[in-house]
């Protein structure tokens, strides 16, 4: 069969969810960004709190593993050009993600996950076993080079790229999802459920099947072209914590149309 | 290639498990070695410990380049330009080296991923006639000290090959070619 966009939008997802108790343990997610001049929101004493932009792939990553452990997590969203000036204290940069919990932050999306396995161990997803943990930190490695390639589409975008340019930056990305594809041995990169490497490629796949139509890709993701990710896609926009993470595709496109042409970006696109 | 796809090293086996890339190793190790674990178990500390490697991994990234010049003969703003790479990024963990170890009073997962690029810095500096090699106690006194502690640890002593060794490795080192990986035995 065929997949459009529409299938994958938070409207049909909403009907989907078989225990939306749990999405609500993760709030703020939409909210507006926090710029220059605004306050610092205080933080309580046991209380967890991800640093955030709705549309970073890289910060998405945070909040669909909290979404997933199931743990009580307020998001603060951030704006990425004009940056609280107390937004440095927690991220050297002022990059996304940060978490922070009891005056303890830590930072990288590759190092929070095990973090908060570490802090909710009854909820972990990482395995316990140390060869079962390993192999999906070299599974995180192998799927790696999709989290490069998908910045192409951005700048077939941002650059109107065309002919070779435009080939060469598409057949990067299929070729990275060629690569995926037979990786992915059963339901999930977890195994029979989502597990670490599963919700730490998710945002990439999400928008790679996001852009697909837009930029009119020769082949679109999900399709019959990688049969095995197409139906790990669609399982895995089913689940709870998804739905917790990922904008509307058109608040999302429209994030992205703000975001090539340079200058300020809408982070608050569809508020 | 069937123990590493890759085909790179290190590879470790044990029990006909085989897990790669160096990082995951060390934690692999100290899932089956527990009593002698290095990362730390305090969820905290263990993140410190990662986001340290973050950090360094400039050095990780910029080191090969004074090989291609070794290789390659290469000269001029190339050249200059790959050294300072290396330059700044010893700069950078400069600034992040606490004392006695990255690690605290004792070596840990930070000094040892991290000493095997110093090492081959110490080494192939001095092929490259470069002005002011690492370890330089004056443009860095922190890692300076710190190397040479690491160099004494009975851990280094076991892994690092003699100097001359090494540095005859390297200048049979051809990139794209072979190289004797044999040098000293």
């Amino acid at each position: 069969g065929s997949w459009t966009i529409q299938d994958w939008t938070r409207q049909d997802r909403k009907q989907t969810p078989t225990n939306s108790a749990e999405m609500s343990k993760v709030v703020g997610n939409d909210t507006k960004a926090l710029k220059k001049g605004d306050p610092e929101p205080p933080l309580a004493p046991g209380k967890a709190r991800i640093y955030s932009m709705r549309f970073c792939p890289w910060a998405e990553r945070a909040v669909l593993y909290a979404a997933a452990k199931g743990i009580e997590v307020e998001v603060v969203n951030i704006n990425l050009v004009n940056k609280p000036e107390w937004y440095y204290n927690k991220h050297p940069q002022g990059k996304v993600p940060a978490f922070e919990k009891d005056g303890k932050i830590v930072i990288e999306s590759g190092i929070i996950p095990e973090y908060l396995d570490g802090l909710y161990p009854e909820s972990a997803i990482l395995p316990t076993d140390p060869y079962l943990r390993a192999q999906q930190r070299i599974l995180l490695d192998q799927v790696a080079p999709i989290t490069t390639a998908f910045y192409g589409l951005f700048a077939i975008y941002r650059e109107k790229l065309e002919g070779e340019a435009r080939d060469a930056k598409i057949k990067t990305v299929e070729d990275a999802v060629d690569g995926i594809e037979k990786l992915l041995k059963e339901d999930y990169f977890g195994g029979s459920s989502a597990g670490f490497v599963d919700w730490l490629i998710f945002p990439f796949f999400e928008r790679l099947a996001l852009l697909s139509s837009p930029l009119s890709l020769p082949s679109l993701f999900p399709s019959s072209r990688w049969p095995a990710l197409s139906s790990w896609f669609g399982r895995i926009s089913a689940h709870p914590a998804a739905a917790a993470a990922v904008q509307p595709a058109d608040a999302h496109l429209g994030f992205i149309k703000s975001f090539v042409v340079g200058g300020a970006p809408d982070y608050d696109s569809g508020l | 290639l069937k123990k590493n796809p890759l085909g790179k090293v290190p590879t470790f086996e044990k029990d006909g498990e085989i897990v790669y890339d160096s990082a995951v190793v060390l934690e692999y190790l100290d899932g089956i070695y527990p009593d002698s674990a290095i990362l730390p178990t305090d969820p905290y500390l263990r993140a410190q410990s990662r986001m340290l490697i973050e950090r360094t991994a400039p050095l990780a990234s910029s080191f090969f380049g004074l090989f291609i010049i070794h290789s390659e003969k290469i000269e001029g703003a190339e050249r200059e330009a790959k050294i300072k790479a290396v330059e700044e990024a010893i700069d950078s963990i400069e600034k992040l080296i606490t004392e006695p170890f990255f690690g605290g009073n004792s070596a840990g997962f930070v000094d040892y991923l991290i000493l095997p690029f110093f090492e081959r810095v110490a080494h192939i500096s001095p092929l490259l006639s470069i002005p002011s090699p690492f370890p330089s106690s004056d443009r860095w006194p922190g890692l300076s000290s710190w190397f040479g502690r690491c160099c004494a640890l009975p851990a280094a002593v076991a892994a690092m090959q003699p100097a001359a060794y090494h540095q005859g490795f390297i200048k049979t080192f051809v990139i794209g070619k072979s190289a004797d990986c044999d040098f000293g035995i």
